[in-house]
């Protein structure tokens, strides 16, 4: 099993992995090790084992946040168990999932058995726009509870490895798992209650929230809900595309920034936007080669200074450039690319080919508001937000009254304006508790002052088109 | 061929809008200079630096440097979120390029450096002659002949 030496990072740049004792599960019957704090997923591939599907073709997981179904296994008897949600612990049982459909419903919640919780601010999702939201709205005092389906909260926030840009006074220069840290630190000593392993699948109409906690349901009532659920990364359509070893950018961020674990060993990069120049930094930062960042469009997407950090170690960046195909027996062999023409179209006879082991996907990330389309909020597809997202006001209020939206789930942006709008969306929150008191709308404005300072740049034209689009008028105001 | 189609910006761009320092300003001191040429919404240059010689205009302008003021301590080069600063000029007999490293293996005094110009090419060795750290970002100054003071930004510690 050398292999497991090979794949687990023992010294970084700029991560310090320091791993508790190794913690024994069983996959399949054999027995594997992980560590404290890893999800079985990441164990399961750093024992090299990268597929998850009973029969046919290999298929690798995806996104590594708990959507796209590519690493569901069973788990000490429990079906369909997203194993990047589920944390190592000793004696797990993992077994790849015999019926590949979901089973029938075994059992049914006996009555008045669930847990009841009511609360003054329910926010759903715990990344930077979540926490920022609850840390506003618990200062002013009000019970906040915060739900997080993942076993540690902070969202994306604590794979991200480089420097953040922005104000001095603000988060400007330092990493992003070092603001995550912060943000839940404040978040923890204010006394805001963040509930991990406990995704909130669903609303009711008569006013109350259900989440799957544990070994246990909870009903949530809140007196205002702020829906900070962040965004999911897009896929490509090409053959071979479902080849383990193709996966999101975030999913390989959260291999080796957050486990340790190197996702491969070389990898091909597609899309030159903000996300693939810094993944593909990151990749190098974690002893893995980039062979190219491929780029559809005629230029490069993301700031020049990143692109910058690549190319001065070499790394080419073919621009009018995208994937054609992955070829590979278990798993990535080889990426084929091609150059493409106006209409985006592969040029015959321009393919080339990369040995790699790795193809990461940083084509876009898409907001994810389902929990409010299903509470019935007014949605609409925005294609300069990313995708489907609620109409809401200056105050970040959907349509519903009491009801809000930040960060990724608004559209997409990034961290900076994703802690901005949910401090907006925290304090609006308070206010439609407390009251406009004149020290809470000075706080909303001073959020809202620094929100438009922050989309003071080129790339925010499209943004502020977008966020036009699904403005609504003086709704409560 | 614009800087968004290679991916950085090239001296002669860089002088364009004013990035680069006159000559004579070199043979003196080591200074900052900026590859910082888009509107990024950051000062976090303008707020560490010691001698207040970098100016942001409002959170997106471009960083224009006090040259006169700078005292080349390199305190920008390790805290710019986009590595985009960097020490340049002449320290005692030697010219040194002074640079943000975040890989393995890391940077120690002494040490020697393969130099790497925009583009990732090779330009020669030099001597790693001193090595801070800024938040995990290692600022590396590095021995370079007088003619590549404009073309080394990247290194690869041996």
């Amino acid at each position: 099993m050398s292999d497991i030496l090979a794949v687990r990072i023992r010294e970084h740049p700029i991560l310090d992995f320091t791993r508790g004792p190794p913690l024994k599960f069983t996959f399949n019957g054999n027995i594997l090790e992980g560590y404290p704090n890893e999800s079985v997923l990441a164990a399961l591939w750093a024992n090299g084992i990268k597929s998850l599907k009973k029969g046919g073709p290999p298929q690798g997981p995806f996104c590594q946040i708990g959507y796209c179904s590519g690493c569901m296994a069973r788990v000490n008897g429990r079906p369909r168990v997203r194993t990047c949600l589920e944390p190592v612990s000793e004696g797990l049982i993992v077994e790849i999932e015999e019926e590949p459909l979901p089973p029938k419903v075994t059992h049914e919640a006996e009555e008045g058995k669930a847990e009841i919780i009511e609360t003054d601010v329910m926010v759903v999702g715990s990344g930077p726009a979540g926490i920022s939201a609850a840390i506003a709205a618990r200062g002013e005092g009000l019970r906040v509870d915060v739900f997080e389906r993942h076993f540690r909260p902070g969202g994306q926030l604590v794979k991200q490895t480089h420097k953040f840009f922005g104000s001095g006074k603000l988060f400007g220069g330092q990493r992003g798992f070092q603001i995550a840290r912060r943000l839940i630190q404040d978040a923890n000593s204010l006394g805001v209650r963040i509930h991990t392993r406990a995704p909130v699948i669903g609303w009711f109409k008569e006013g109350f929230f259900a989440v799957a906690a544990q070994d246990r349901l909870v009903l949530v009532k809140p007196r205002t809900v702020i829906v900070s659920t962040g965004a999911v990364e897009r896929f490509l359509p090409f053959p071979g595309n479902t080849l383990p070893g193709v996966m999101g950018a975030g999913a390989a961020q959260t291999l080796m920034n957050e486990y340790g674990v190197k996702p491969g060993n070389r990898a091909v990069v597609v899309g030159a936007g903000n996300v693939g120049l810094i993944v593909a930094y990151q990749l190098l930062q974690a002893g893995v080669e980039v062979a190219a960042v491929v780029e559809v469009m005629k230029e490069i997407g993301g700031w020049l200074v990143h692109a910058a950090k690549l190319r001065r170690r070499g790394i080419p960046i073919l621009t009018s450039h995208t994937v054609v195909r992955a070829e590979g027996k278990n798993s990535v062999e080889r990426v084929i690319v091609s150059q493409v023409n106006d209409k985006f179209e592969p040029i015959p006879g321009t393919e080339k080919a990369f040995e790699a082991d790795l193809l990461l996907l940083a084509v876009g990330l898409t907001p994810e508001a389902r929990l409010l389309a299903e509470m019935g909020a007014r949605m609409v597809w925005t294609s300069e937000l990313g995708g489907y997202v609620p109409y809401r006001n200056k105050y970040m209020e959907t349509s519903i009254p009491g009801v809000f939206v930040a960060g990724d789930a608004s559209g997409i942006e990034e961290a900076t304006t994703a802690i901005l709008t949910g401090r907006i969306a925290g304090y609006s929150a308070a206010i439609n508790i407390l009251g406009p008191r004149d020290e809470l709308l000075r706080k909303r404005e001073e959020a809202m002052r620094e929100l438009e300072a922050a989309r003071m740049t080129p790339f925010s034209t499209k943004v502020l088109k977008g966020v036009g689009k699904v403005m609504l008028s003086e709704l409560q105001a | 061929m614009s800087y968004r189609l290679r991916g950085y910006a090239t001296v002669e761009e860089l002088r364009d809008a004013g990035f680069i320092p006159p000559e004579e300003l070199v043979e003196s001191k080591a200074i900052a200079v900026s590859e910082c040429i888009e509107m990024i919404p950051c000062n976090v240059c303008q707020s560490v630096c010691p001698v207040k010689a970098i100016r942001v205009e409002g959170l997106s302008g471009r960083p224009r440097i006090d040259w006169d003021r700078c005292t080349g301590c390199g305190v920008c080069v390790g805290s710019c979120p986009g590595q985009a600063m960097f020490m340049v000029g002449r320290a005692g007999n030697d010219y040194i390029v002074g640079l943000p490293y975040e890989f393995l293996p890391r940077a120690e005094k002494g040490k020697r450096a393969v130099l790497m110009g925009r583009d990732g090419r090779e330009l020669g060795e030099g001597e790693i002659t001193r090595v801070f750290e800024i938040n995990k970002t290692q600022v590396v100054f590095v021995k370079v002949p007088r003619d590549l003071i404009w073309e080394v930004r990247s290194i690869r510690v041996k």
